[in-house]
This record gives structure tokens, sequence and C-alpha cells, in this order.
């Protein structure tokens, strides 16, 4: 189990230094990280101009949470997406060949084995924006305790975010093509912008119980709200590792369908 | 000329009714992000209102835009922005009608088969949210008319976009920085109403206000006589600059153009 994390370093590094030979890119993508933050913010100032709460909501409180999307959607770009594109690109070219004669779990260097280090840069500015609302009125009570809260549903949000995509992914192992299905993820990721009171109560469980969006950003928030403590807590650790569960199980039946690409 | 658009135009018809699963997404697309910003202003007026729109206003509006954003929405960066990139623009230019017809027929193609996944899904939709339509006939024909303008903006100003490909390989960059500004200035994150006093007089002075979020106003009864004069006028000039801008973009581009050789 410890030569995990030295391969993840390893995945890392090479990673680091593929993307550094396109400094261009890494500009541009810089850019566009700062005008996409400039862009949500405003839209939360617009809508903040015209009340003061949203179904209980403080404007710093919902400024968190946009740091929390940003941030998970850091992680998203960096790690999930660009190895899942690969994935499926893999099926269809029959390359996933050589990620299944490695003498490590296929899952996880499907998962990992490619990162795109410029998504980090929106990890960098979500994280700053959580820390930005939490000095300016967030609101009383954040302690050690909500703070440890806090970083336990993210970190099951992460998981969380991580399953679904994989499951999504895993039906390339059927259809060969993927990226429909991720653009339908993609659209509902987008509605957790916003915390899930905000919606009717349709959508609200839409987001809860079909694509479990709440997960990533409105309970880890809520956490520091002192809101749905400790049931929320366990409720997103639970469906955590029953994602995790089936996405393994969904991975290993997806598995025992590929013959390869070749004739 | 006509007769070669509707050539294209049968073409390209032919060819996204193969893409039916695309279309269906599209229309995801199409729906859930204004979904987004219906949703937290239906909630913000709750029973009241917000700056005088009640809940139902709110939803007409809502529902509005997303079949005008529809109709107006440019794709050129992923037809003509590819066909570039891919050195599939070559053909093109052997023919003897200018390839921005081609274009067109491809805009107009891919909007009318959306309209019939998009309206369905805008009426199925309805129902969830209550709609309170307080319009004129009148004005619903004059916004309507007013579509007609914007899409022709939106189709012009992305075509100039798409043709950025001719000189660099990051023209969805640009196009991405368009959608951006639309997203602000158009009516998305909320009706030009209810921005903020800089950002309402910036609407006003750009070319993206005119390219979606207008019609939506008109139809909705939100404006008086002159303000919707006044908005036909500047679609007409804003237009008129488009044309110069594609025409210009044109004619520098495809001098700069080197195809991708086999």
């Amino acid at each position: 189990m410890l030569r995990y994390p030295a391969i993840m370093w390893v995945f890392v590094k090479n990673s680091v230094q593929n993307e550094l030979a396109y400094r261009f890119n890494l500009l541009t993508n810089l850019v566009f990280t700062l005008v996409g933050v400039v862009t949500s913010v405003t839209a939360v100032y617009v809508i903040y101009g015209h009340t003061r709460t949203i179904q209980g909501w403080t404007l710093p409180q919902t400024l968190a949470l946009l740091g929390v999307f940003t941030l998970m959607n850091g992680l998203i770009n960096t790690f999930i997406a660009p190895n899942l594109d690969e994935f499926a690109e893999g099926i269809r070219k029959g390359t996933l060949d050589f990620a299944l004669i490695k003498p490590v779990n296929s899952q996880f260097l499907v998962s990992f084995q490619r990162c795109v280090v410029w998504g980090l840069a929106d990890v960098l500015v979500g994280a700053s924006i959580v820390g930005y609302a939490l000095l300016t009125g967030f609101g009383e009570g954040v302690g050690p305790l909500q703070m440890l809260a806090f970083v336990l549903a993210a970190a099951s949000g992460a998981v969380i975010i991580y399953s679904l995509w994989i499951s999504l992914a895993t039906i390339a192992f059927w259809t060969v093509k993927i990226d429909n299905m991720t653009t339908i993820l993609r659209a509902f990721y987008n509605m957790g912008r916003f915390p899930v009171d905000a919606y009717p109560t349709w959508l609200q469980r839409t987001l809860t119980y079909v694509v479990p969006v709440a997960f990533v950003t409105t309970v880890p928030v809520d956490m520091l709200r002192g809101q749905g403590a400790p049931l929320a807590l366990v409720g997103s650790l639970l469906v955590a590792a029953a994602a995790l569960w089936v996405s393994t199980r969904l991975w290993r039946f997806g598995l025992s369908r590929y013959t390869s690409a070749s004739s | 000329m006509i007769a070669a658009f509707r050539v294209f135009f049968t073409t390209q018809w032919a060819s996204f009714l193969a893409y039916r699963v695309m279309f269906f997404l599209y229309s995801m697309w199409a729906i859930l992000p204004p979904l987004i910003y219906l949703a937290v202003w239906g909630t913000v007026a709750g029973g009241g209102n917000v700056a005088g729109w009640s809940r139902g206003e709110f939803v007409v509006y809502y529902l509005t835009f997303m079949v005008v954003n529809h109709l107006t929405g440019s794709i050129e960066i992923h037809t003509t922005g590819y066909e570039i990139r891919m050195g599939d623009l070559s053909p093109r230019l052997l023919l003897p009608v200018h390839p921005a017809l081609r274009a067109l027929a491809s805009n107009v193609g891919f909007k009318t088969i959306g309209l019939f996944i998009v309206a369905p899904s805008v009426l199925l939709l309805a129902p969830l949210f209550k709609p309170e339509f307080n319009t004129s006939p009148g004005m619903f024909f004059l916004g309507v008319l007013a579509v007609l303008p914007a899409a022709a903006m939106q189709f012009l100003w992305g075509y100039s976009i798409a043709l950025l490909a001719f000189w660099t390989t990051r023209a969805d960059a640009v196009s991405q920085l368009n959608y951006t500004f639309l997203f602000l200035l158009s009516g998305e994150v909320a009706p030009i109403a209810l921005l903020p006093e800089g950002l309402r007089t910036l609407a006003a002075a750009l070319p993206y206000r005119y390219m979606l979020s207008f019609p939506v106003e008109v139809i909705t009864g939100q404006l008086g006589g002159r303000q919707i004069l006044l908005g036909f006028v500047m679609q007409g000039l804003w237009l008129g600059a488009a044309w110069l801008l594609m025409r210009f973009t044109w004619q520098r581009g495809v001098r700069h153009y080197a195809a991708v050789g086999g």
C-alpha cells in the first residue's frame, strides 16, 4: 500500500515537467482562471445587491461556497477530467492494455496517471476565497471542531465527485464515447455554485439523491455554518463510502467486458 | 446564392439528423445554466418581489431567455473554427460562393432542429415554476422581430471570432471570453434592469445586450416605446459594425491562411 503515494508523486512530477513545456498555454489558462473567478464572484455580488440572505445564507457564506466550488473544480480539471478523457481514448485505440499489464491497481492507474497542473490555480484561488469569506463576517462559532468537520465533509465531497465521474466513465466499456456523459455531469456540477437551499424542492432532491452535488459544496460549508452537523457529516461520509464501493464494482464489471481494440 | 444556400441547408440538415444524442445534450446546455439563475432569483423573490419583479416574472423572463438564447447563439467556433484548424476549409475556398454561406446554412439548420428539442423542454419546465405572463401581443411580435437581428449579430460576431483560428490555435479562448461578456451583460446572471449601475451603463453601450437580452426584454413586455426604438437603432448600428468586422477579419485572415498539409 505504501508504494501508492510514491507512484502518485512520480505521476505528478512527470506531468509538471510535461506541462511546463507549454508555457504559453499555462499563462492563458491562468488568465482564464482569473476571468472565471471574477465572473462568478460578480454574479454573487449582483444577486446580493438585492437581498441580505438567500434561505439563511449570507453573502460571505455563499462566497465560501463559491470558493469550495472553485477548489473542487480545480481538482476535477487537474486529476479527474484529463485522466478519464484519456481512458476513453485508451478504449477506442486499445492503449488501455498498457495500463492493465502494470502491477498496480488498474483503477488507480487510469484515474491518476496524468494531471494537468494548471488546474491547481483554481484550487489555490478557491481556497483563498474560502479564507477571505471566513475572515470577513462569515458568522459566529467557527472553531477547530467546525473546521475539522468541514475538511472531512470536503474530502468526502471530493470522493463523491470522483466516484460519480469514474462510474460514468466506465460506460465507455460499452459505448466507447463518453464526452457526452461528462458534459451532462459538468452541467449538473455547475449547479453547485449556489447552495442547494436556493433551489426549489424538486431540484434540491435531484441534487441530493440523483446527482449528489449537494455533498460536494453545500454540505461542507454547512459544517462551517454549524448547520446539520453531525447528521449531514455522517451522511456525507456514508455516501462517499458507498459511491466509492459502487465505482470499484462498476470498474471491475466493465473491465470484464474489455476485449481491446486490435483485430 | 439562394440555390447554393438551399443545397448547403439540405446537406447540413441531413448530417445533423444523424447526431440526435448531441442535440439532446446540447439542449441540456441551453437550459441548465440559465435554470440556475432562474431558481436563485425565484427563491430571492419568494412570495414578494425584488426591485419590482415577482417570482412569476423571473420565471417568464428566464424561460423566454432559454429559447431566445438557443435561437441567437453562435456555433461558428465549433464549425468554422474547427474547419480552419483542421485544414478542411481549403476545398471550400475553391467553390464560387463565400464559405460563410455554408456556415450560415449550418447555423440555421442547427437552430431549426434544436428548436424541436429546446422548445418542448422549456414547455415541460414551465409548470414546475408557475410563470406569470403579462405582455401584449404587439410586444410579443416586436420582440420576436428583434430576435432576427440579434441572431445575425451573433452569427457575424461569432464567425469573426472563429476566423481568429487563421492566426492562433487558441481562438476558443477568445470565444470563451466572449461568452463571459454575454453572461454578465446580456441578461443571464440577472435581467439588465437588476444589474448594478456600472454594469448597466456598460450593457447599454456594448453590443452584447442587443445580441440576446434585448429581444427577451421586449417579448416579456419590460420596455416602453422609446426604449424599444432605441434598442432597434442600436441593433442596426452594431449589426453594421459586426458586418464590417467580419469582412475585415475574413480578408486579412484568408491571406494569412496556410492550410495544414496532408
